[in-house]
């Protein structure tokens, strides 16, 4: 029984990681209906700045925090000079953030170089707590946290705030949000830079437990549209439970099915796209 | 038919041309991209004339590879190998496009990237028959009834001629009432569905076609490379297929091809000269963006439009009815 | 109007295949000039060996590659960049770990470029893929990291030469110590994938041929981001010791989860040669301390010319060698010896010397075994130490002369 729950723990920790990671995307495809596929490269981004600067001896915090400045700094530029010249143009999005992210992965190799690398759980969270007989490191907890925390702020946003209410009338009908003279590039600037600023933060708290390497930006990519895909394109609450559903079923299809390990996650996207061809939570698509 | 008997005569001029001035490692290259133009081309037909983005679409090259690899063993005959390999792969698109053909858009583009993932994992986890993610060297060898073909110039003829039917049987269904039919469906889906069109019906033919198509691509690459391995159907190769389209120019039989061989090109060349080609390869793609022609065909139009309007001008014709004829084009 | 029409389309695919000629022919032009004929004396008669590269310099395997330029730059820089008596050039070429891509280069080294001899590639199924090709072009291989088992057995070949270790060698050296010294039950885990199998039924084989029982075989996939679940089980199974095979970033993840779930300091874990290299150990840093592990080199090895190589390395590139950067300078070892004693860089003269070739190495003395094309090497059992913040793989003793079977024990 305690293994079971040492699973069930695992796969919701793991989940609530995977919601980190996508919750960026989601909330860029969901508002501006761009499929950022840059997304996985602004995760390492993020993890790279906080090695950076935590090797310069600051603060796991500090350095989370600058991180998180830096990737949304990126994104305002992006916006700016190249997304907003494809909005609407779906295969231009393809190709263009297709294009940024093998720069700016290029560009990241060639900053800190190809070797592999990992951050340091911060030192108020490396310890390991024991429940019963199993160990649980705190830092997944840790993870567990901020992930229900993300959830709250992205309800709270949505549903009680002035933009949240934009945002949402702007993803229902954008010609009407532009009518009631609000400056929709503005409001697409700063949700393009929100998502690449989770980008960062995911990366930042991603980065000790999955570490840097040259080609993890197309395997967090990957898991991340997968993610979004099965919640169902443009909603953030559909991606959260997806990312815990997702987290769960591969912890424990690795224990109950070890040869199917590298399909689980394509199996479960498959299988809910075949029940449901607008994913779990999504709109039902004319 | 004019038209494209036009097409098809300057095509086989462009291919008897070319061994001229190639070297031994250009007409290698060159086989390698009349290859990946056919199966560009498959890409492209779903994407530009049914509008069906694919990134599983390795996924059938796979098929088609490993039918000629695995079956390849205990059969010789080329034409019934590669008549295997088009129908398994033709099958196995009709069988699951009639449950994809059901999602729309991004959500068809991720099941069948999941759909690509699975042959992966399969041609990886069935070691017996395809030597896992290890690969196998293939066996058979193409023989069309006049003696083995092995030399370089002997594949590159035969490529250049597969690249040709691949063309023309495309031609031949995009100009034909189904393929009229299909187009339609992708500008307006409601309304050929009320005009009594059964849309499922065209897109799952087009998806049919192009899948068996890319098996196609992918029998013909299994006896030029010699080698086949699970990378044949990852996402990435999908993805850069992918590329190859958009880059080409969508909604165009010949861009694709075009996207091809500039793109395979590019890949090999770039990455000759400097280890940052990655970011060059990134670069050109966000200047073709920028560019906004929508692919290197539309591109190739409008320089040709400047020379040929000015040439107009010359005779006096009205600018504009030629303008016209080419939207309707 | 029709007329025109006609005309109008075909001056546009007229134009199209202009395009399309002047790309292809560009692309080929800009690689050499064309010169038909492929044989191989024609090529180095000015005196000058050239030597193609075919490595992962993108994706998981660019750190490897990294390592084995480094070390191949090194060597050529302490002889004046020359090997054999000949003035070398170098061409890197990206095989983006897939046998496809290394097959389009693999042509281009050898009919555009005309290389005389091939180092390469990071994985085995490129490896697999090139076998063919050199054996039917005739070109000497240097395999300067792909380790699978079949190279030295039903895929041999006179033209491939392995200069790194086999799976069989890195799984099975540590497994007698291991049974005897820590431990008679052992749950063994490795990625999914045959470089995992392969490792793993070597250690089996040996582990339980010295008294040893593998009471479980965990595969995650490659990969592997969380090792939660498999940690779970088997330490649930209560072994004596867990023996583990994990490269890249998926051994960094799994040391470090050992150490989080509370697994370090209650199970033994043992490993590869992967575990006791400076490409996991400085990242994972105190998390790999206590592992233990057979290498077949380390910086700390205590020999003169690993002395040499490590000071050497240090200053040119600012860090400390691994196993791929040693793999890297033995390839150019080898080749400078090789060429030395066949007097020229023709393959039949070349594979003729190098069945059986030895030379110093910093690992220690190597010798190409003829009979499998894989280099008998001595192993060392490690345990990792901590030292100023760093590892240390600590010797405890050597296995000398580690050869791998004439045929595969397995089939």
């Amino acid at each position: 029984m305690s293994i079971f729950l040492a699973q069930l723990l695992t796969g919701l920790a793991y989940g609530m990681l995977y919601f980190m990671i996508a919750a960026g995307l989601t909330i860029i495809l969901g508002v501006m209906n761009v499929v950022n596929l840059a997304h996985g490269t602004l995760f390492m981004l993020g993890a790279y700045i906080v090695f950076t600067f935590i090797s310069d001896e600051l603060n796991f915090w500090i350095a989370l925090l600058i991180s998180v400045l830096l990737t949304a700094v990126l994104g305002i530029i992006l916006e700016k000079l190249l997304i907003k010249h494809v909005y609407g143009k779906e295969l231009e999005q393809v190709l263009l953030t297709f294009g940024l992210s093998f720069i700016i992965a290029d560009v990241v190799k060639w900053i800190w170089g190809t070797e592999m690398q990992t951050l340091p759980v911060p030192a108020l969270l490396d310890a390991s707590l024991s429940i019963g007989e199993m160990v649980f490191p705190l830092y997944r907890l840790f993870v567990v946290f901020i992930g229900c925390l993300l959830a709250l702020l992205l309800w709270y946003l949505e549903s009680k705030t002035r933009i949240g209410a934009i945002i949402r009338a702007g993803v229902d009908d954008r010609a009407m949000v532009g009518a009631l003279g609000i400056n929709v590039g503005l409001v697409f600037t700063g949700v393009f830079a929100f998502g690449a600023a989770l980008a960062g933060l995911s990366g930042a708290l991603g980065g000790p437990l999955i570490g840097m390497y040259t080609g993890m930006d197309n395997e967090i990519l990957v898991t991340s549209l997968i993610v979004v895909v099965i919640g169902g394109l443009g909603s953030w609450k559909g991606s959260f439970i997806s990312a815990i559903l997702v987290g769960v079923i591969e912890t424990f299809g690795k224990v109950w099915f070890p040869s199917l390990s590298m399909l689980i996650v394509f199996l479960i996207m498959m299988v809910v796209l075949i029940i449901r061809p607008q994913g779990l939570f999504g709109r039902e698509v004319a | 038919m004019k038209k494209i008997f036009i097409y098809t005569v300057l095509l086989i001029l462009l291919v008897l041309a070319m061994p001229l001035v190639l070297s031994d490692f250009g007409i290698n290259l060159a086989t390698e991209i009349y290859i990946m133009s056919i199966f560009a081309m498959s890409l492209g037909l779903i994407m530009g004339y049914a509008g069906m983005v694919s990134l599983g679409h390795a996924g059938f090259f796979g098929i088609g590879a490993y039918t000629v690899a695995v079956i390849g063993q205990y059969v010789s005959n080329s034409y019934l190998l590669l008549l295997i390999s088009v129908v398994i792969s033709g099958l196995t698109a009709l069988i699951t496009g009639v449950v994809f053909i059901r999602t729309s858009k991004f959500y068809f583009l991720m099941i069948t990237l999941a759909f690509g993932q699975l042959l992966y994992v399969l041609f990886w986890q069935l070691k017996p028959w395809t030597g896992g993610a290890d690969g196998m060297s293939v066996s058979a060898i193409l023989n069309l009834g006049f003696g083995e073909i092995l030399s370089p110039n002997a594949f590159y003829y035969v490529m250049g001629v597969a690249f040709i039917i691949a063309y023309i049987l495309l031609r031949l269904f995009v100009e034909s009432p189904a393929g009229k039919i299909t187009k339609g469906i992708m500008e307006n889906e409601a309304r050929m569905s009320a005009l009594g069109y059964n849309v499922r019906v065209y897109k799952l033919l087009a998806y049919t076609l192009s899948g068996a198509l890319a098996g196609f691509a992918g029998s013909l690459y299994s006896y030029f490379n010699v080698f086949v391995s699970p990378d044949l159907s990852s996402w990435t190769f999908s993805g850069q297929v992918m590329v190859m389209v958009i880059i080409g120019g969508v909604g165009t039989l010949f861009g694709p091809a075009i996207g091809a061989s500039v793109f395979i090109c590019l890949q090999n060349f770039i990455s000759t000269y400097t280890e940052r080609w990655p970011m060059i390869m990134g670069a050109i793609l966000v200047i073709l963006v920028l560019i906004g022609k929508g692919g290197i065909i539309h591109w190739l139009r409008y320089f040709k439009d400047i020379i040929f309007l000015r040439k107009q001008t010359d005779e006096g014709a009205p600018q504009n009815q030629v303008k016209k004829e080419e939207v309707v084009n | 109007m029709a007329k025109k029409k006609r005309f109008l389309k075909m001056k546009i695919a007229t134009l199209i295949m202009i395009a399309v000629m002047l790309v292809i022919t560009g692309c080929s032009q800009s690689s050499g000039t064309s010169v038909k004929d492929g044989s191989n004396e024609s090529k180095s008669s000015s005196g000058t060996l050239k030597i193609g590269f075919i490595l992962s310099q993108t994706g998981t395997f660019a750190p490897l590659s990294e390592g084995i330029i480094n070390g191949f730059k090194l060597y050529l820089e302490k002889h004046d960049g020359m090997l054999g008596g000949k003035k070398v050039e170098i061409k890197v070429e990206d095989d983006e770990a897939n046998p496809q891509v290394a097959l389009r280069k693999y042509r281009q080294l050898i009919h555009s470029e005309k290389v005389d001899i091939l180092v390469g590639p990071i994985s085995s199924s490129v490896v697999y893929a090139l076998r063919d090709e050199v054996e039917k072009d005739k070109i000497v291989l240097i395999d300067a990291n792909a380790a699978g088992d079949d190279l030295s057995w039903s895929k041999k070949s006179d033209y491939v030469y392995r200069i790194s270790f086999s799976n069989w060698q890195n799984g099975s050296s540590a497994a007698k110590y291991l049974a005897n010294n820590v431990g008679k039950t052992a749950v063994v885990l490795a990625p999914d994938y045959p470089a995992g199998k392969e490792v793993l039924r070597a250690f089996k084989d040996a582990f339980e041929a010295a008294g040893g029982k593998v009471v479980k075989e965990l595969y995650p996939k490659l990969n592997t981001n969380d090792f939660a679940p498999y940690l779970q089980q088997a330490s649930a199974e209560n072994p004596d010791l867990i023996y583990a095979f994990f490269t890249g970033s998926d051994g960094i993840r799994f040391v470090t989860q050992y150490k989080e779930f509370g697994l370090k300091g209650q199970i033994p874990l043992a490993g590869t040669l992967e575990f006791g290299d400076e490409l996991i150990t400085q990242p994972a840093g105190e998390a790999a301390e206590g592992i233990i592990t057979g290498i077949n080199y380390s910086p700390y090895l205590d020999n003169e010319l690993n002395k040499q190589f490590v000071q050497a390395y240090e200053e040119k590139y600012g860090k400390l060698p691994n196993i791929f950067s040693v793999q890297g300078y033995d390839s150019a070892a080898i080749i400078d010896k090789a060429v030395t004693e066949a007097g020229s860089a023709n393959s039949e003269d070349l594979i003729k010397v190098l069945k059986g070739i030895s030379f110093d190495s910093p690992r220690g003395p190597i010798t190409i075994d003829p009979a499998t094309n894989n280099p008998i090497q001595n192993f060392y059992i490690a345990k990792n130490k901590l030292k100023d913040g760093g590892i240390v793989p600590e010797v405890i003793e050597t296995v000398e002369n580690v050869t791998m079977p004439e045929t595969s024990p397995f089939e």
